[in-house]
């Protein structure tokens, strides 16, 4: 049946799509797959943390405040992230004092920690815009209204502000999320071994990129529908909440 | 801090181009705006298809669309530079694999645009053109398409912002895009290691930043009621920039 439709198409290469599960191509395969969750995992933690902190200064009251947020977005939003991952992994250690980047050398992970950081860093400034849409998207009597109750800013953003911008936030933040995912797998550039690594070095010990790519890919498809789905699921028990909430 | 040489700032901006192949910033802009000229006539057929009601129409246009986006852009170029050389034995260098891949990657996320675009007309427009007997066609060339096309300009632009920040996974492919070649000059110099990086991250910013507040007044032009083109939150491009600038506008009424 293969054989027939190569033929047909009129196709030379022959395929090997058993390459995956032999042994260490399957090994690697895990690492890259390993890799690939960790970052994903870590890079979205760190991101939204630092990216909701950021949204929050953009959208207070304090103009300094604003502005410093506003110049971190712009910067972080209009610069790639593959330039970030390079950034941390090359040229961040040169601004290091000289003591320091001799003290980072012989570090094993240094790559994986400058991915998390350019991931991080790129992927906030996107999560603080989302931030600041929802939290500016609110009315500004719930804002009022809490600081006439006798709130304190804290337990104002806690209790009213945050709460309620949630709610807008999650389908973006989880497209986000999801692209997020996605970016990791530039991290091979600057050498973690994650997904994309797998297909590299399998094409370049065994010449079968063609069906690693596509076993890969399917992979990243998988992944990528899941956390949708989780998104999606999220966003429904945000709406039955607030329904039940209605109705009492 | 040392800086590049006039030689090795051509080296960024054209890569080796007079003497051998093109690179740099050229190569970026080049191949970003053929693959999203390209992938705007894909993605018009696939943003129709899917608002279409026969289901063979329909289906694998969304199935083409929703693969393409849980794909990320480094799986399509690899997918398409073991392809076309290995598989189908053809030869057609590296800038056309590029470019190939990255129409096939951007014309998902213009299907998404157009069809966002489509479905955000009032559905009174095309309404009143079947009342007075306009066909299918006649309807979609005459009233409903050049309506949602002019209120997509800004999404296609924002399109290009995202697509050229994209555009330095390239490299992984060997080609020698700005963000390569500004590597191979860090690499090699280690003492302009700062400078390239300031030069590479400036330029990107300085494009993207340009045309970015260049889609926002295109949006405030186009859709002065902000009524229209509301963009599908799951484009992720750049499309927070559209529901930032939204929010923007309505605080700054109430506050």
């Amino acid at each position: 049946m293969g054989t027939m439709i190569r033929e047909w198409l009129g196709i030379s290469y022959e395929f090997n799509w058993g390459i995956m599960f032999q042994e260490p191509y399957f090994d690697w395969f895990l690492t890259g797959l390993k890799y690939t969750l960790l970052l994903t995992a870590v890079t979205t933690v760190t991101s939204i943390v630092l990216g909701v902190v950021v949204g929050v200064m953009r959208s207070s009251e304090n103009a300094w405040l604003r502005r410093v947020a506003g110049w971190y977005i712009e910067t972080f939003r209009n610069i790639p992230g593959m330039f970030w991952l390079f950034f941390f992994y090359f040229a961040f250690p040169v601004f290091l004092p000289e003591p320091w980047s001799q003290a980072l050398n012989p570090y094993r992970h240094f790559a994986f920690v400058a991915a998390v950081l350019g991931l991080t860093f790129d992927n906030s400034s996107y999560v603080a815009e989302i931030v600041r849409a929802g939290i500016q998207g609110l009315a500004v009597g719930q804002t009022e209204a809490g600081r006439s109750i006798g709130l304190t800013d804290w337990q104002r953003y806690r209790y009213v502000i945050l709460p309620q911008a949630i709610r807008i936030v999650v389908p973006p933040l989880g497209t986000r999320c999801i692209h997020n995912l996605k970016n990791t797998s530039l991290a091979l550039v600057i050498g973690v071994p994650e997904l994309t690594w797998t297909v590299r070095q399998v094409e370049s010990i065994t010449f079968r990129g063609f069906e690693m790519t596509t076993l890969v890919t399917a992979v990243y498809v998988a992944l990528c529908l899941t956390m949708a789905a989780g998104v999606n699921w999220m966003e429904g028990r945000f709406a039955r909440r607030d329904e039940l909430k209605l109705a009492q | 801090m040392d800086w590049p040489s006039l030689t090795q700032l051509r080296f960024l901006a054209v890569g080796g181009f007079p003497y051998g192949t093109l690179g740099g910033l050229t190569m970026n802009l080049i191949i970003v705006a053929l693959a999203l000229v390209a992938g705007f006539v894909i993605g018009l057929l696939l943003g129709l298809g899917r608002l279409s009601e026969r289901f063979l129409i329909c289906r694998p246009c969304a199935a083409y669309v929703e693969l393409i986006r849980a794909t990320p852009l480094v799986m399509v170029l690899f997918w398409f530079y073991f392809l076309i050389p290995n598989v189908l034995g053809a030869r057609i260098g590296l800038f056309w694999t590029s470019t190939i891949a990255m129409t096939v990657y951007v014309s998902a996320y213009l299907a998404e645009v157009v069809r966002a675009g489509m479905l955000a007309l009032p559905t009174g427009q095309p309404e009143a053109a079947y009342s007075i007997g306009l066909t299918h066609v006649q309807v979609l060339l005459y009233v409903t398409l050049p309506q949602a096309l002019k209120m997509m300009i800004p999404a296609f632009v924002s399109t290009f912002i995202s697509l050229f920040k994209e555009s330095p996974a390239l490299l992984m492919i060997g080609v020698a895009e700005l963000m390569d070649t500004g590597y191979s000059i860090a690499t090699l110099h280690l003492k302009l290691i700062p400078a390239t990086f300031l030069i590479v991250g400036a330029t990107f910013f300085v494009i993207c930043f340009a045309l970015s507040r260049v889609s926002l007044r295109l949006e405030r032009k186009l859709n002065p009621d902000r009524r229209a083109v509301p963009l599908d939150p799951e484009l992720q491009l750049d499309m927070v920039a559209g529901a930032g600038g939204g929010a923007r506008r309505v605080g700054a009424g109430t506050r």
